[in-house]
């Protein structure tokens, strides 16, 4: 086949199923762009890790309160959903708000059979310091 | 009971193509209008997430495959030189299809599905499905068997390649997944499926449309045959391997990441060889694209496919995917190509193909013009809104922003979305309509032409 190519001017046409087709030569900005993306290929495969190198989060145990917070809570009550809880340690006594989480208030679900005893302190300590 | 006739399966296959894109395409609009109105048709058969699985599943499996084996029994034929190997077996095999297809569609509603992207039909109606597409290729293997040109033109390297890779992609994405322990492996398996049904069927048919449709359309030559074949054997190599880039930062092994995104970006050999003849080919044609709708349709096709392609490899790379993985963005990107390439060559092809077999040019100019702006207008709305909103919902993740505030801060996007979807969708209806009266015009000419000669004979 190779050889049919090169007796032909790049310019002249060949006819395959009614179709003209030309044999001009592979743009050099192509090759250019095919070698680059070759030894690209190779140096990645070589010196990167495949993956976003993410630091570990310092003492990831800590923030329990402050993560449950976040996750579960502000998702109604930083949208206007719910009253804004900056604060809300000093308008009801702790008995009271650790009720609320377990066992919900109006319309608040009851969210007490997802956390443990533990867990619902940590989230008391944090709104704590919340204001 | 099955028609002989010549050309009647490419068009058979197109106009149920065209019934079924209505139909896949409505499910679109409602999966993003219940983005807006939750509520609307919340049965427990329209839920949302039966909704755009039904969606995905009938515009690529019914929409775009049944118009890509449209132009192929047309294609095939026309460049091996020779009819369709048998008309009765291809019209066998669109009524066996389009049971499938129902059987699947009907499957999702019910919630029967394989939660796995691009093969959500469950088991039983995977296996008909595979019979259904080994029918297609049996006919089409054998048309180009009984060829009368000996050298393959590469359109036909690329419909080739496109059957045999389809089954075998089908294969591997559906059926294993039931035996081996879910999981990680399920989903590197998964993701076979999801990417070379995009990569090894929807790209590669595509291509070979565009290939095919661009020396048809200008009357030119093609740029370079060599740099054609280069394409093919590269896109052959790598797009295989893309599966992985869909799990990037998750917990897959570093060297299964790294083997995802280097073909991702080696890609771009393909990519700019398909390109490159594309635009040695219509080099002193463009003012052409001014008048001619399918040529149109073929370069904004081409053009989208560039920028799906451009998009691609830079989203496989681990520092992009952290931002845009499970934004908006992606669903946009993953319209470009199936609608905003592949849809736009197949509707090209369907505007070229069509005329010749039935006699008569389209009924209407003007039904094409609007399909064809309505389409494009409709898409970039409908795009730019997803991508600005994927880059916003990224970087509002990154930043801790509480979840249901990113929630609030989508509304205009995913409106504009709606907005551009509405168009998407209204623009087929100007496809089906067009389609359906050159039809019935060129039967009715037909039969005054029979009348005629009977009078005068």
């Amino acid at each position: 086949m190779k050889k049919e190519y090169q007796q032909h001017d790049s310019k002249e046409a060949d006819i395959v199923s009614g179709i003209k087709i030309q044999h001009n030569k592979v743009p050099k900005l192509l090759i250019a762009v095919f070698y680059v993306v070759v030894i690209w290929a190779i140096g990645y495969a070589i010196f990167m890790p495949g993956k976003l190198a993410v630091e570990p989060a310092a003492a990831p145990q800590d923030n329990k309160g402050e993560l449950i917070f976040e996750g579960t809570c502000l998702s109604c009550h930083a949208t206007g959903a719910a009253p804004d809880l900056k604060g809300v340690t000093d308008r009801m006594p702790e008995e009271d708000i650790k009720n609320v989480i377990k066992k919900g208030r109006n319309t608040m679900p009851a969210i007490g059979h997802l956390y443990t005893e533990k867990e619902i302190d940590k989230v008391y300590e944090y709104l704590e310091d919340y204001r | 009971m099955f028609t002989d006739e010549k050309w009647s399966s490419s068009k058979n296959w197109f106009i149920a193509a065209v019934f079924w894109i209505i139909i896949g395409m409505s499910m679109g609009l409602l999966t993003a209008t219940k983005q807006i109105w939750p509520e609307l048709l919340n049965n427990r058969w329209t839920t949302y997430g039966h909704v755009r699985s039904a969606h995905v599943m009938l515009v690529i499996y019914a929409w775009l495959s049944m118009a890509y084996v449209g132009s192929m029994f047309y294609m095939i034929p026309k460049l091996s030189k020779t009819r369709v190997y048998s008309e009765k077996l291809g019209n066998f095999a669109l009524v066996f299809y389009n049971i499938v297809i129902l059987e699947g569609f009907f499957a999702l509603l019910f919630s029967q599905t394989e939660v796995i992207e691009y093969g959500e039909f469950p088991l039983w109606v995977d296996v008909q499905l595979l019979v259904a597409i080994g029918l297609v290729a049996y006919n089409l293997f054998k048309t180009v068997g009984r060829r009368q040109e000996k050298m393959l033109y590469v359109s036909l390297w690329y419909f080739l390649g496109s059957l045999l890779w389809l089954p075998l992609t089908w294969i591997v994405g559906n059926f294993p997944a039931q035996w081996i322990p879910s999981g990680v492996q399920q989903g590197l398996m998964g993701w076979f499926l999801g990417h070379n049904a995009i990569g090894l069927w929807m790209t590669t048919v595509g291509v070979g449309q565009i290939y095919y449709l661009l020396p048809k359309l200008t009357g030119r030559p093609l740029y370079s045959h060599q740099l054609s074949m280069i394409g093919f054997w590269a896109i052959a190599t790598f797009y295989v391997w893309n599966g992985p880039h869909h799990l990037m930062n998750g917990p897959i092994p570093g060297w299964i990441s790294k083997a995802g995104v280097i073909p991702s970006i080696v890609l771009l050999i393909p990519v700019w060889d398909v390109l490159a003849n594309f635009w040695g080919t219509m080099k002193g044609s463009w003012s052409q694209t001014r008048s001619s709708v399918p040529l149109r349709f073929t370069v904004a096709g081409t053009i989208f496919y560039l920028f799906a392609c451009l998009q691609g490899p830079l989203q496989a790379l681990p520092s992009v995917s952290s931002v845009i993985k499970f934004t908006h963005w992606t669903v946009g990107h993953a319209h470009m190509g199936p609608f905003g390439a592949f849809s736009f060559t197949s509707f090209a092809a369907l505007y070229y193909i069509l005329p010749k077999i039935v006699g008569r040019e389209m009924f209407s100019k003007r039904a094409m013009e609007a399909h064809f702006w309505f389409s494009t207008v409709g898409f970039l709305v409908f795009a730019f809104s997803l991508w600005i909103a994927g880059v916003v919902q990224g970087f509002a993740w990154i930043e801790g922003v509480p979840f249901l505030q990113t929630v609030l801060m989508m509304e205009p996007y995913v409106q504009g979305r709606a907005i551009g979807g509405t168009m998407m969708y209204v623009a087929q209806f100007f496809l089906a309509w067009n389609m359906y009266k050159t039809i019935k015009l060129a039967k009715l000419e037909k039969k005054q032409q029979a009348q005629q000669q009977a009078a005068t004979a």
